[in-house]
Formats: structure tokens, sequence, C-alpha cells
């Protein structure tokens, strides 16, 4: 890592990183202010249990909607958190090295005495700064956000942090692929394609081995199995193995991508 | 201080360079010529450790420019050809970050460059002109000093003030005894700074000549109108070639013997004297067509 860097470019990224972490918290204080209405009728939970299971499933509502911890997990981390986290992570990871390759940018910095190494790795450290920091943004603004506009509260703090810390680490993978790409990729363009497809395909997986039993192999082909928000806040998911599977997996996709760089034929 | 030996690199389209061996020493200033697409931006490219040969190497001050490059860049300062920069950035800020990863204390000569091109840093770089990013370009190259320095067609965009002005601290650096390697198109740009020249040409050198030889060897066609014409003969002197004639005008080549020219006019009615310079390619290309390096 190299300090000036780092800081110039996460000062670069602050607006994108805060336009994201205030983009979430918006639509979770959204989701908590609505709860309310959603949990007090009786006629919803019972239209709900009467849905498919499979339906439930992709709906996230297998525990019903009555617990703040059960609404978020499945309306807001099994769609909107994923879309969010995954946007920044594929827009992150393709603007911190290959745009910089492409607009030739990265001539400039690699003309200083800071090695290929050094100069991906603070990259990567930056992206994963970003993941961090709207990881985060989410898990205090939703406990405020619990405890402002519910009172009572209503999130178990323990278990929703767990989600929070297993989510930020599958979007520290998902970002290491697109790290990944970007440090392999011939231009941006290519970059940034190769990382839409492949987490618009785990996503894909994901939804239609949750629809049927018959797809429910697909499932076990999806980076997005690894996070199942609504057994973490019932306490039935697996976060220490979750959580260092993750992690290592990140660890190894970023080192991949940092090697890549390092041994690159650029055109600058 | 550079040296380069069989450094070689193809690219699938069949282009690249080819057996490039040269020599810069120390204190030396380094002209690289020739058309576009003949491989010097590829050169500098390995000598920046951006490429990797797939044979032959290069090296400065002894450090080999692909497996240390890091290491290499401390005694580098690089000016590419085509300008990329974080956009997003202010001037100050692009070199601040630049300052910052050399662990540059001293800025006293970032500022000095600033106030000779004249270079208001505070304007963020997506606004700027092609121009004043090259501005930004040459403070960052120069700022820490450096012993050696890589300039990859460095007056492209400047004005002619600010041209003169980058001419006098190349110029300067020279003085210095700092080594320098550049490619140009311009030919007074390489003869008024260059001690030495090599001419690339379809990735191959096909010369490398000291600036005063290849003084000596540069063609220049003059025009003279005469009062009563010239016959061909008067100049058929060494160093001296009819190549045109229209009327009372005469399109003479002259090739080192001025002397010998401005003699055989010296007994005619002149009314008029107009010389028609020819562009690095021509005269290169002109001198050496296929003719192998030595």
């Amino acid at each position: 890592m190299d300090g000036a860097l780092y800081t110039r470019m996460v000062k670069m990224q602050a607006r994108s990183i805060s336009g994201y972490s205030l983009g979430m918290v918006f639509y979770l204080w959204l989701f908590i202010w609505v709860f309310p209405s959603f949990s007090g009728s009786q006629s919803l939970n019972n239209l709900l249990r009467q849905m498919p299971a499979g339906l439930m499933k992709v709906l996230g509502y297998t525990a019903g909607i009555t617990h703040l911890s059960n609404f978020l997990s499945g309306e807001f981390y099994s769609l909107l958190y994923l879309v969010i986290m995954a946007i920044y992570a594929i827009f992150g990871a393709t603007g911190l090295v290959a745009r910089l390759v492409d607009s030739r940018a990265m001539a400039y910095l690699l003309a200083t005495p800071v090695s290929r190494v050094r100069v991906a790795a603070t990259q990567a450290g930056v992206l994963l700064t970003g993941v961090a920091t709207i990881g985060c943004a989410t898990t205090v603004g939703a406990l405020l956000g619990a405890h402002w506009f519910l009172r009572q509260g209503g999130l178990d703090a323990g278990r929703f942090i767990e989600v929070n810390i297993v989510g930020a680490l599958l979007f520290s993978v998902v970002a290491g692929y697109c790290f990944l790409f970007s440090c392999l990729a011939p231009d941006e363009r290519r970059a940034l394609s190769l990382s839409a497809i492949l987490t618009v395909g785990f996503y894909g997986l994901h939804v239609i081995g949750d629809m049927s039993h018959r797809f429910a192999w697909m499932n076990h082909l999806s980076l997005f199995a690894a996070f199942d928000p609504q057994k973490l806040v019932q306490g039935h998911g697996h976060f220490a193995a979750s959580a260092i599977a993750l992690a290592l997996v990140a660890a190894i996709l970023f080192a991949m991508g940092i090697a890549a760089f390092s041994k690159r034929q650029l055109a600058l | 201080m550079i040296a380069m030996h069989e450094l070689t690199k193809k690219f699938s389209s069949g282009r690249g360079i080819f057996d490039l061996s040269l020599t810069v020493e120390e204190g030396e200033v380094f002209g690289f010529v020739g058309p576009n697409g003949a491989g010097k931006s590829t050169t500098i490219r390995h000598l920046m450790g951006f490429l990797r040969a797939d044979s032959g190497w290069a090296e400065i001050d002894g450090v080999r420019c692909w497996e240390k490059s890091a290491q290499v860049q401390r005694r580098v300062g690089y000016l590419p050809g085509e300008m990329g920069f974080l956009e997003d950035m202010t001037g100050s800020q692009f070199l601040d970050l630049l300052a910052g990863m050399r662990k540059l204390r001293h800025l006293e000569q970032r500022t000095r460059l600033m106030e000779r091109f004249e270079l208001d840093p505070t304007t963020p770089i997506r606004k700027m002109s092609k121009g004043t990013k090259q501005k930004v370009g040459i403070v960052a190259a120069f700022m820490h000093s450096p012993p050696v320095l890589i300039l990859d067609e460095p007056t492209s965009g400047l004005d002619p003030l600010m041209q003169q002005r980058f001419l006098e601290l190349v110029e300067e650096e020279k003085q210095r005894g700092t080594t320098i390697f550049m490619s140009s198109h311009i030919f007074s740009e390489v003869e008024r700074i260059c001690d030495r020249v090599g001419i690339l040409k379809d990735g191959r050198l096909v010369a490398l000549q000291d600036i005063n030889s290849l003084r000596e060897m540069q063609r220049k066609v003059f025009r003279v109108t005469t009062a009563d014409g010239l016959n061909g003969d008067e100049l058929n002197i060494p160093g001296c070639r009819v190549v045109g004639t229209h009327g009372n005008e005469v399109d003479i080549e002259v090739r080192g013997n001025y002397n010998g020219f401005i003699g055989a006019l010296s007994t005619r009615d002149i009314q008029a004297l107009d010389m028609r310079p020819l562009d690095l390619e021509q005269i290169f290309m002109h001198f050496y067509p296929g003719k192998e390096a030595h």
C-alpha cells in the first residue's frame, strides 16, 4: 500500500462512497418507516402464509412479517442491498484499475518508484474501504433508524451486525473478482461487462435455485447462496463459517488480481 | 546510463521493434526519431518497464527496466507521448499525489517550473487545454530533478513560446549533466538539443548518427530566382544538385557545401532566395532507405 495514493484515491471515491452509503440508509429508513403498517396487517400475513414455500423464499418471508429483522432481511437484504452493493463493487473495481489503464493515467502512477504490486494493492485497499464503509453505514443507519422510528426496537443488534458482516464479506468477494477482471481485461468496457455478466449470472442462479426444488442445485453454483440473511437473523445461519470462507475467497481473488497486474503488459 | 541489447517485441499485427541495440552515455542527449508507427513509443514503454521484451533487454543505470521497474523509476522523469490524467483532480492535487508517491520533500523545483510555464494548477485537469495538460506533464517529469529524463514527443501541444521555454529547460538540464532520451518529429528541436540521433523505421534502428555528421548530411532545398535564369551546370559542384527548374526559378538541393553554393551564386543577379526546409522524415528516409545501422 502507498499512503499518498491511498489518501488521494479515497478522497476521489469519497463522493461516490457517500452516495451509495446515503442511498442505502435512505432506503433502509424508508423500509423501517413503513414496517409498522406491514407488521400490523393480519390479512397480509395470512396471505403470505398461503403462498407456495418457494415463492415465499424468493420474496424472503419465510417467517412472515412480524419482526423488523425478518422484514428487512426479506425485503431489503434480498434485493436492494444486493443491487446497490453490486453496482458499487462493479463500477468501483473497474474505475480503480481498468479505467486508469484505458485512459493512460496509470502511466503516471507507474512512473513513480511505487511498484506495480503496491499500486494494485493500494487500489484494492481503496475498493475494500468502500465496501466496508457502505457496510458500516448500512449497519449503523439501520440500528439508528430502528431506534428512532420504532422506539420499541425490533432489531436484534448482534444478529443484524452478523448479517451485515457476511453481506460486506460477500461483496468483498464480488469486488475481488471484479478487481481481477479490472486488472486483466484489455479495456474498461470488457472489464465492466465481465464483472456485470458474472454478477447478474450469480444472482439469476440464486433466484431460480430458490424458486423450485427442481432447480435447487442452481443455488449451489451461485455465490449469493453464501449469504442467507433470513437464516442469519433467525440464528440458523453459519455465521463464522460463511464469514471465514468469504474472507478467504476474497483474499485469494484480490491476490490474483494484484499478481496479474504486476505481470501485465501495459501499452501506456 | 541507458542501454538496450537486441531488444525485440513483436505484436500480433507483425509490427513491433526488432533487435534494437544502443547505449546512451551519462550526460548525453539522445534523439529518437522516425515516422509514426516506427516503434518509438514501444521502445520507450520498454524503458519504463510497462512492456516486457520477447527477447533482449533494456537497462537504466545498470538496472533492468522490466524486472526492477520501480527501482528504475527512482532515477527517471517521464513525459508520456499520449497524455492521460486523473481528470477529477486539479493540477495541484495531481502533482501532490506524484510528489507524495515519490516521497518528495523539496518542492521548490516544482514551484519554479510552474512559474516558468505559467501553469495555474488550481484548475481541474478535465477543464485544461491540451497544452496546459502538457505543462502539468512537464512539471511532473522534471519536478524531482531526475538524473535521467525520458521524453516522448515533449513539445506536442505547446504553443511556440512554451516550446521555446521547454527547449531552454532541456538545455539547462543538459548543462546539469542530465541524461536525456527524447523522441521527436521536429528536426530543429532535435538539432538544437541532441548530441546523437537514432533513426527508427519499421521497428528497426536504421541509423545512429552524431548530430554534427547528421547536420552535414542534411539536405536543404533552396529556390533561387535569378534575372537571367541559371544553367544547371554552374551548380555542378560537390554537395549541390539541381532538382527542378520553373522559368527563372531553380530548386537546388544543398548538402553541407554551403560555401560552394554561395560561391557559385555570387556572380549572378539574384532576385530572391528561399529555403524550403524538409521535415525530419523526408530527410532521414531519403538518406537511409533500408540501410542498416552500424
